[in-house]
């Protein structure tokens, strides 16, 4: 989410000025030290919700007083209910429709009952792999239920089944891409088309996807034109030269792991020699006669 | 002067965090790693020389848990009393046994200057969870609102005597709480014996939405068990909002004369071929026992097109006649109030949707409740004609099929036939004991559908939304008497465009939940259909077919609809408890003893020979290690390798009993105890250096299993491969009763290693391996960190040297 924050987030917050914050999913803090620098800077709040991060989020928040945050070592589902009502919420968390569905449904609960509308969410993975596919960071915390049949096994583009060889083998992803009830993209339409209320939602479909979904109540015209501004030609072809960076430091690593590959192949391949070598040496010393 | 280091390096061994300070409270976290069983760390808090604080890090914090911090058991909460002023740096240190402090991460922690007001404001209440600690007591406040309190505690050391909590509010017990309650999660998480839960309904003086300071205390010594007080705000019901509503006003009922026992009102809209079989239903002719009983039947029509015919409705008997509302809408609500006002029962009975057929036994039934509880409130279940209405339509299931069901039953002779035709709503195990959230026939004194408003008309979806569960559910908490669920007798809904029961899943599911939404913005909360503990069951069965889904197969009458197979859904057809069941069945009767292969006894289900068998293939193991593995399942992997081709695959068998013998060339046969010293230092030599190695573990037959032995053969295991515990499986009897539980040290080495119980291999439920499949995901090397160093090869002359 980190990526999108320059181009898009940070302009979404520069217009809405919004007051309180909430960040589901903050990991190693990156987006967290956005968004606190935003609450330091205009005297906001920010409720940052992760029950696992890395330890690196610490190092972020304690640059920062504890009047523009509170850190929530929870889940958000069991969180959300206790929150006062964000303006805008940054959805970063579990990967699953039912998460996703329960998050946007009790944060439109919650906000009722103030009599406020919905925060703005803008959430990731709204595109591959997460979009219509499933991921549980742990899939015991949900009932049975709620979750597909899923493996540790990874993903490719395009291809319905997980394989061993995809993306993401280190997770528990749904076995299966598409259909009711599966994945982010899915659970964010399915929270529109039952929340009875109007929504504007768009999505960047890189990166893995962004979507802002702007309740009809909280749009501005000029929340709408910088929206709009994030689709013309001139913007889409700045994403493209972001996406092509992003591929060249992939293939830069890339090029990295396959010399550290060759050199620990070339080393085995000595060491291989070495073990003949030995081998050879003591099937001759145990042909020679005791003496 | 301290001596402080930060991060946890070769000569600090302690890693933690300070999570912040609320209020009061300073959190954090705080352990040895490489000791994980040392005692607990001392926190400190200071400022030059003074302290502020101490805490003991013992705490238990699921999140904690997670991340194998300590299992959970290093969470602290110091309480900084008094409070330093604003622009204190504090430093907190964790005291090692040797004396030694060590700085956590995230301090020093500076005490920020609250802007004016932030004391006050709106949503300064504590988030719950608050950890409940004392030097005795470990526990957890989880929940207190909306409308209940909720949490664990138990004593640290055995103690035979209860414990007893008490909620407190300037000094005052507003509520006393028993910690005694069983819950599963507790016992899973090993919390005491799982038996520490506690929870309780709020006091209505609480849920004012105001902000209350509360704090939690032992009930016998009044000792505080929080850290500090909480402040909390609570809303009840129809506070927090004007705009919510508890539910409509009273309605107000001219008096009749001729008065009748019951009133049936019953909705139609564009159902004419449904409300045949429905009125006939509702007749005299047909409802048994009711020759002598005063009813009526007001039938509504909804703006049917074409519309209903008041004299074909009158044909039916005396008691019907044709209701046309004065409004036209789109939502029953309003035309069933407007019957209802009309109608001279001392009861009513609300279908709200006439495709519901009855059985011939519900107004006798429903006569002999009031008998005995005249207040009392009767519903009566729903079941589909046909089955899961749902899929049939999309299979092409028509209503001209229906007829013919009903032909086959030779409906309306025998009304307890619809059993045979038709199945429960839902897929629950015990149909008749469930809770409910919605009768099609809801039965209930006229007083108290005055005194509730009736149908709520605000709910103006087409077909009512949730009105129909709205005004169970208010009845529900309004009546003077039970709650009456009958068993034995049902309503059962005919096959017809209906707004959510003939739509296809997943348009159903968006209509569902935009009335669940509506619900809530109408109320102000989430729908909740009454328990099984607040109804009283009244009825007999009267049909054997009547009994459940499960013990009979639904209509003996071939209908050729389709080829499809419904999609199943397993968690919602079958159970947990029902694959625990069947799994301990299999156990008990020792079935897998019989499993062989090539003659040899496997040891394993069928199914997790092809769980092995498919992991081999995507795996492709160097090497493959079998620890107190059966001959037959040593064949069939052998079998498996050969198969795939895999020459250069090798396996090595440690087993203290001698197997038959095995002619594999790739086989190493090791007869000793698997958890011997020299035994594991053979079998990492034999390992050597394969890339890919999968350890199978049969940890029933293991006599010496521990979670050393688990953790040394784990180690050998590579990165996304699996440690298989094989025999994790047990039966009934041995719960609680066994000295020897596997599945509880293999979850426990789960927990704390960088493997996960993959429980996607267990999906053809019998398994013998429940749980017992490990795969290894933690523990990746990418470019970033590559230690160019393990390059270095030794020649072989200084390899000579070392020898």
């Amino acid at each position: 989410m980190n990526r999108f924050w320059h181009r898009y987030i940070r302009p979404l917050i520069d217009v809405v000025q919004p007051n309180r914050l909430l960040e589901i999913g903050a990991d190693s803090g990156w987006n967290t030290r956005n968004i606190l620098e935003y609450c330091q800077n205009k005297g906001a709040f920010a409720d940052i919700v992760d029950p696992a991060p890395k330890p690196s989020l610490h190092d972020v928040l304690r640059q920062f007083g504890t009047e523009h945050y509170r850190y929530h070592p929870l889940k958000s589902v069991a969180v959300i209910p206790q929150l006062d009502t964000p303006d805008i919420a940054l959805i970063d968390g579990d990967h699953n429709w039912a998460t996703v569905y329960s998050e946007l449904n009790l944060l439109h609960a919650r906000a009722e009952m103030a009599g406020l509308a919905p925060p703005i969410v803008i959430s990731h993975d709204v595109a591959w792999p997460y979009a219509r596919r499933d991921m549980y960071y742990n899939p015991d915390d949900l009932e049975a239920s709620q979750k597909h049949p899923y493996a540790y096994r990874g993903m490719l583009p395009g291809v319905n089944e997980l394989v061993e060889q995809g993306m993401n083998g280190v997770l528990a992803n749904a076995l299966h891409e598409g259909g009711p009830r599966n994945g982010v993209l899915t659970a964010i339409e399915d929270y529109m088309a039952s929340a009875g209320i109007e929504f504007h939602f768009r999505k960047l479909p890189f990166f893995n996807g962004l979507g802002i979904m702007v309740p009809a109540a909280r749009m501005t015209p000029e929340l709408r034109r910088l929206i709009d501004s994030f689709f013309t030609a001139e913007s889409l072809l700045d994403a493209c030269v972001a996406i092509e960076t992003d591929s060249m430091h992939l293939r830069a690593i890339l090029a990295q792991t396959e010399t550290c590959l060759s050199r620990r192949t070339q080393a085995l391949e000595r060491a291989r020699d070495v073990i003949e070598t030995l081998s050879r040496r003591i099937a001759e010393l145990e042909r020679q006669p005791l003496h | 002067m301290l001596k402080i280091r930060r991060r946890p390096t070769r000569n600090n061994p302690v890693e933690g965090v300070v999570d912040g300070l609320e209020g009061s409270a300073l959190r954090g976290w705080a352990w040895v790693p490489d000791v994980p069983d040392e005692a607990p760390l001392h926190v400190e808090v200071r400022s030059g020389d003074r302290v502020w604080g101490t805490a003991e890090a013992h705490l238990f914090r699921p999140d904690l848990a997670q991340a194998e911090k300590r299992g959970g058991y290093c969470g602290f909460v110091a309480t900084l009393g008094p409070m330093p002023p604003a622009g204190t740096e504090l430093t907190i240190t964790a005291v090692t046994p040797d004396g030694m402090s060590h700085g956590l991460q995230g301090s020093p922690l500076t005490i920020p200057a609250l802007p004016h007001g932030m004391a006050d404001r709106p949503g300064n209440t504590d988030v719950l969870p608050i950890p409940i600690s004392t030097t005795d007591l470990c526990g957890s406040l989880d929940q207190c609102g909306p409308a209940r309190i909720r949490g664990w505690a138990y004593w640290l050391a055995p103690a035979n005597r209860p414990l007893s909590l008490s909620l407190h509010e300037s000094g005052r017990e507003i509520l006393r709480l028993d910690t005694n309650q069983w819950r599963g999660d507790l016992a899973e998480l090993r919390q005491g014996d799982g038996c520490c839960g506690f929870e309780a309904a709020l006091p209505p003086e609480l849920c004012d939405g105001e902000l209350h300071t509360l704090d939690l205390r032992r009930s016998d010594t009044g000792a505080t068990v929080l850290a500090r007080p909480f402040t909390m705000r609570v809303l009840g019901p129809g506070i927090g909002s004007a705009q919510h509503s508890p539910g409509p006003a009273p309605l107000s009922r001219t008096p009749v004369t001729q008065k009748v026992t019951l009133s049936v009102i019953v909705n139609f809209y564009n159902m004419r071929r449904e409300a045949e079989r429905t009125l006939t239903s509702l007749s005299q002719r047909y409802q048994e026992d009711a020759q002598d009983f005063d009813y009526e039947v007001l039938c509504i029509d909804n703006g049917s097109n074409p519309p209903l015919d008041p004299a074909w409705i009158a044909s039916f008997g005396p008691q019907f006649r044709l209701l046309r509302p004065s409004r036209q809408l789109a939502s029953p609500c309003a035309a069933i109030n407007e019957a209802a006002l009309q109608a001279r029962g001392d009861y009513l009975a609300i279908m709200i949707d006439g495709a519901h057929l009855l059985t011939p036994g519900v107004f006798r039934a429903a006569r002999q409740t009031w008998t005995q509880h005249a207040d009392a409130v009767v519903a009566v279940r729903h079941w589909f004609v046909g089955g899961d209405q749902r899929w049939l339509a999309v299979a092409g299931y028509s209503q001209h099929m229906e007829d013919r069901l009903f032909e086959r039953i030779q409906w309306p002779n025998n009304g307890y036939e619809l059993f045979r035709i038709s199945a429960p709503i839902g897929e629950g195990p015990e149909p008749w004991l469930e809770g409910l959230s919605e009768s099609n026939c809801l039965m209930l004194p006229t007083s108290l559908y005055d005194r509730i408003g009736g149908m709520d008309e605000a709910f103006d979806q087409a077909g009512g939304g949730f009105a129909n569960l709205d005004l169970w559910h208010r009845a529900s908490e309004n009546a003077r008497g039970p709650l009456v669920s009958l068993v034995g007798e049902a309503s059962f809904h005919q096959f017809h465009g209906g707004t959510t029961t003939n739509v296809e899943d997943t348009e159903k599911d968006v209509r569902v939940r935009s009335y669940a939404n509506a619900y809530r913005a109408l109320r102000g909360k989430e729908f909740n259909g009454v328990p099984p503990s607040r109804l009283q069951f009244h009825g007999s069965l009267r049909s054997e077919f009547a009994t459940g889904i499960r013990q009979r197969s639904l209509i003996p009458l071939r209908l050729g609809i389709t080829g499809q197979i419904r999609p199943g859904q397993l968690p919602v057809h079958f159970d947990d408890g029902a694959q625990t069941y069947l799994q301990s069945v299999y156990a008990e009767c020792g079935l897998q003893e019989s499993v062989t292969w090539m003659g040899e006894p496997a040891g394993v289900a069928p199914a997790d020979l092809m769980s092995l068998q498919e992991i081999i293939h995507q795996l492709r193991p160097d090497a493959i290690i079998a620890v107190g593995a059966e001959a037959g399942l040593i064949g069939f992997i052998d079998s498996t390798l050969c198969a795939m081709r895999s020459e250069g695959s090798r396996m090595l068998c440690v087993n203290p009993v001698s197997l038959p013998a095995m002619p594999m060339s790739r086989l190493t046969v090791l007869h000793e105890q698997a958890d011997d010293m020299h035994t594991l230092a053979t079998v990492r030599h034999w390992t050597g250096s394969a890339e890919s190695v999968l350890v199978l573990y049969d940890v029933m037959r293991s006599e010496t299993l521990s979670l050393a032995s688990l953790q040394a053969y784990g180690a050998l295991v590579s990165y996304r491969s699996y440690l298989v515990c094989l025999g994790t499986l047990f039966g009934q009897p041995w719960l609680g009763y066994s000295n020897r539980d596997p599945l509880q040290i293999v979850r426990e080495f789960a927990r704390n290693s960088t493997f996960v119980i993959d429980r996607s291999w267990n999906r053809q439920l019998i398994s013998t391996c429940p749980f017992g499949y490990l795969r290894k995901i933690g523990g990746t090397v990418n470019a970033i960190h590559y230690d160019p160093a393990l390059d270095e090869i030794p020649s072989a002359p200084s390899l000579r040297e070392n020898a």
